[in-house]
């Protein structure tokens, strides 16, 4: 994994750089605006060498529209507040239309069968790749035109748009997972913080016995984006096992796996530390349940810590901690990271104004621009790619030291399987864990049904034709 | 123009509009339900199939078992649909203020939109901050949270009642319209013969009010036979598959699954199955008319 920070490369004028890593804003506008100077002064040799994030001086995109297609979520509306500079910068006209994430990919589907290009960018999740590949346009030798150093994100994330050995997007937002908990009921059971998940259920017993709030609050229902495999993941790398074996069979139900899916289940169903409305959670109820007092911990998404901290959530900040995520295996198994790539539509019919939007949208000045700014809650995000904003000291300072915890969970992170097969896989998985916690159905029968499906699923995958 | 061109002529926009919104893609999906066609492989279908997706459904377990769970929907929630529906007609037919009122508001969960009831219902039977939860624990203090929708039985119990909920008002409206048809003498005779209310109810106005209940029937199995949006955004056909109705699975083969050509071969079998209830609906609508 390169956890080494290598800056990128087109900096204009070579300005210095906030430890090393940063161009601070102001610089930014100064060079933008010397080099809209150079530009109208008839000097376009100049204007060319200094337009910033390796974008093409002259405008020859102007005029164009660039739409962009992605879930709500406050960075994006940052973005969308800065998008004057990109257009002042290129003459590009962008525009984001918003879908609920939970239809995005009914969405993406959808425009891929109509194939009218109606959006240029597409935000979609790194599992969902693999099946939508054909959709989306390779940027490898846009990359090393301009030459692009992948090496400023980590290894799991700039690994989640390549599939097959191609390059489909870069990581806008992304999300390792954190250990959440209640400062106060940790203090007032003399709990500590976990680092493993065996520490996890005895400090989650040790809260609830003492203060009645339950322990831990879980997401096991099925139907919500598959999020219930996010923690059963963790358990299955954690016991050494996997999805599937290097063939590309169940490997699920192995002896690690039966193991590791009876740890995931336990937490509610042996060690009723679980809130017990787990089984009908999905990850905002499981949210919300922390964020109104219902559970004293949670294990989940970094970005939820906006709403912990939120208006709505009944908690105050002083009372919300986190933590690396625990892990198995004396801690050191893998976490879980998701990834939301930015990608260009291969029905596109601009796909150059397309990349030059990618560039900016993915500058690590603009990434720090907007985790810093907390001036407005509507577009106030903590979610960061580059390794150096999660690693900045004032990046930190402005996000409650998040991201250098952030950086701990993302050690040895893995993103979820790349499969064409894997909402059907995916399908199958979460209606075994639904069963599994609500109907009271036996684990490893239930992986193994699983896993007839599964290989069932991967063996009509060729067609049906023949 | 002559009359008998007079009248294709008019027929023509509405036949071009059907032709367009509803013959076209009923054909295409035909082709398609002959096809090897997943997204994830191909833009495009990717060859004839013939029979191979009906033949491989036929053998599915999971298309079985979701069959069987539509049948376990449809039939209770026609039975109360109609069954609740006209009570509240029996009650609220007459003319008086409250009545009026009353069916006012009861009119309005027909008017809301099925997936915004089905994130609703979510809401309201959230196991920790719902109000079902919270009226529950108020008649019984110290209640435990029962996490209904993630219960097999009681979700599909919820799915149900929720449906009655949604269309009761409609049903209600035309049994309303139906009884205020009844020719009131026969009450009345029986009435002086002495015949109490329910055997006036079940031997008068019942058989009477057949042919609307008949029509009531048909057009609730469709409705309840093609229902989706409370499955999506209720239970997502969960827990396990209790509530994996086929309208769900063929909306999951299709979008998340990108199997185009079997969701197709799906939306057929289901399909033929509406248009024979379809046409015994027109059968009885027109054959009342003549």
């Amino acid at each position: 994994m390169h956890w080494q920070f290598l800056p990128f490369q087109h900096r204009p004028f070579g300005f210095t750089h906030d430890k090393g890593t940063q161009l601070k804003r102001r610089h930014f506008i100064e060079a933008a605006g010397a080099a809209a100077v150079a530009n109208a002064a008839g000097f376009p040799a100049l204007a060319q060498s200094t337009l910033p994030y390796a974008l093409k001086a002259n405008k020859p995109f102007a005029g164009k529209t660039v739409n962009v297609l992605l879930p709500p979520a406050s960075q994006f509306r940052a973005q969308e507040k800065r998008l004057a500079e990109f257009e002042k910068l290129t003459g590009i006209k962008v525009v984001y239309s918003y879908v609920p994430y939970g239809q995005l990919l009914d969405k993406i589907t959808t425009e891929a069968v109509a194939g009218n290009g109606a959006y240029d960018v597409i935000a979609y999740q790194d599992s969902w790749l693999a099946a939508l590949s054909g959709y989306f346009e390779p940027i490898d030798a846009m990359v090393k035109a301009d030459a692009l150093d992948l090496a400023r994100y980590p290894q799991v994330f700039s690994a989640a748009a390549i599939y097959a050995g191609r390059n489909y997007g870069l990581p806008v937002r992304a999300h390792p997972q954190l250990f959440f908990y209640r400062k106060d009921l940790y203090a007032q059971a003399g709990a500590s913080v976990p680092s493993t998940w065996q520490e996890m259920l005895a400090s989650a017993k040790l809260v609830q016995d003492k203060t009645g709030v339950s322990g831990v609050a879980m997401d096991y229902v099925k139907g919500s984006g598959f999020q219930n495999l996010w923690l059963w993941f963790n358990c299955l790398w954690g016991h050494g096992s996997d999805l599937l074996d290097a063939s590309g069979k169940p490997r699920f139900n192995d002896a690690g796996g039966v193991l590791a899916t009876q740890a995931y289940v336990d937490v509610l169903i042996r060690h009723k530390v679980a809130n017990p409305g787990s089984t009908q959670f999905n990850e905002y109820d499981m949210v919300n349940s922390m964020a109104q007092g219902g559970s004293a911990s949670m294990m989940v998404w970094w970005w939820t810590y906006s709403v912990l901290t939120g208006e709505r959530s009944k908690l105050k900040a002083d009372q919300v901690g986190f933590a690396p995520m625990v892990r198995f295996a004396d801690g050191k198994s893998p976490t879980v990271a998701v990834i939301m790539p930015f990608g260009i539509s291969k029905q596109s019919r601009q796909k150059d104004a397309a990349w030059e939007f990618m560039k900016w949208v993915t500058n690590p000045e603009l990434e720090v621009a907007i985790v810093t700014d907390k001036s407005d809650a509507a577009t106030s995000d903590i979610v960061a790619t580059h390794l150096s904003t999660l690693a900045s000291a004032k990046v930190n300072q402005a996000n409650f030291g998040l991201p250098a915890v952030a950086l701990k969970s993302l050690e040895g992170a893995r993103s979820l399987p790349k499969l064409v097969v894997w909402p059907q896989v995916a399908s199958v998985l979460e209606t075994a864990i639904s069963e599994m916690v609500s109907n009271g159905k036996p684990v490893k029968a239930a992986l193994d049904d699983a896993a007839r499906q599964v290989e069932r699923i991967t063996q009509r995958s060729g067609g049906r034709r023949g | 123009m002559k009359d008998r061109y007079l009248k294709y002529a008019l027929l023509a926009p509405a036949l071009l509009v059907c032709a367009a919104t509803l013959f076209y893609p009923l054909l295409q999906s035909l082709i398609y339900s002959t096809q090897d066609w997943n997204l994830g492989r191909s833009p495009a279908p990717e060859g004839f199939a013939g029979l191979a997706n009906y033949a491989a459904l036929l053998a599915d377990p999971d298309f079985l078992g979701s069959a069987k769970v539509t049948l376990l929907f449809t039939l209770p929630s026609v039975l109360l649909t109609i069954v609740v529906a006209m009570a509240m007609a029996l009650l609220l037919a007459d003319n008086g203020r409250l009545q009026v009122n009353a069916r006012t508001l009861l009119v309005i969960p027909f008017a809301m939109s099925p997936a915004l009831i089905g994130i609703s219902w979510r809401f309201m039977l959230n196991p920790e901050f719902g109000v079902a939860d919270a009226v529950a624990r108020w008649f019984v203090p110290g209640l435990d949270a029962a996490p209904i929708l993630s219960d097999p039985v009681l979700a599909m119990a919820a799915l149900i009642a929720v449906d009655v909920w949604h269309w009761a008002p409609y049903f209600m409206l035309t049994f309303i319209g139906a009884l205020a048809a009844l020719p009131r003498d026969t009450v009345d005779a029986a009435q002086v013969d002495g015949a109490g209310k329910i055997r006036i109810f079940f031997e008068i106005m019942l058989p009477q009010l057949w042919p609307v209940l008949t029509i009531a029937i048909l057009l609730k199995t469709i409705f309840s036979l093609k229902m989706l949006d409370q499955v999506v955004t209720m239970t997502a056909g969960g827990p396990g598959v209790a509530t994996d109705t086929l309208p769900h699975m063929i909306y999951t083969t299709a979008f998340r699954f990108y199997d185009l050509g079997y969701a197709s071969a799906m939306a057929w079998l289901l399909a033929i199955v509406m248009m024979g209830l379809a046409m015994l609906y027109s059968r009885f609508v027109m054959g009342g008319s003549k």
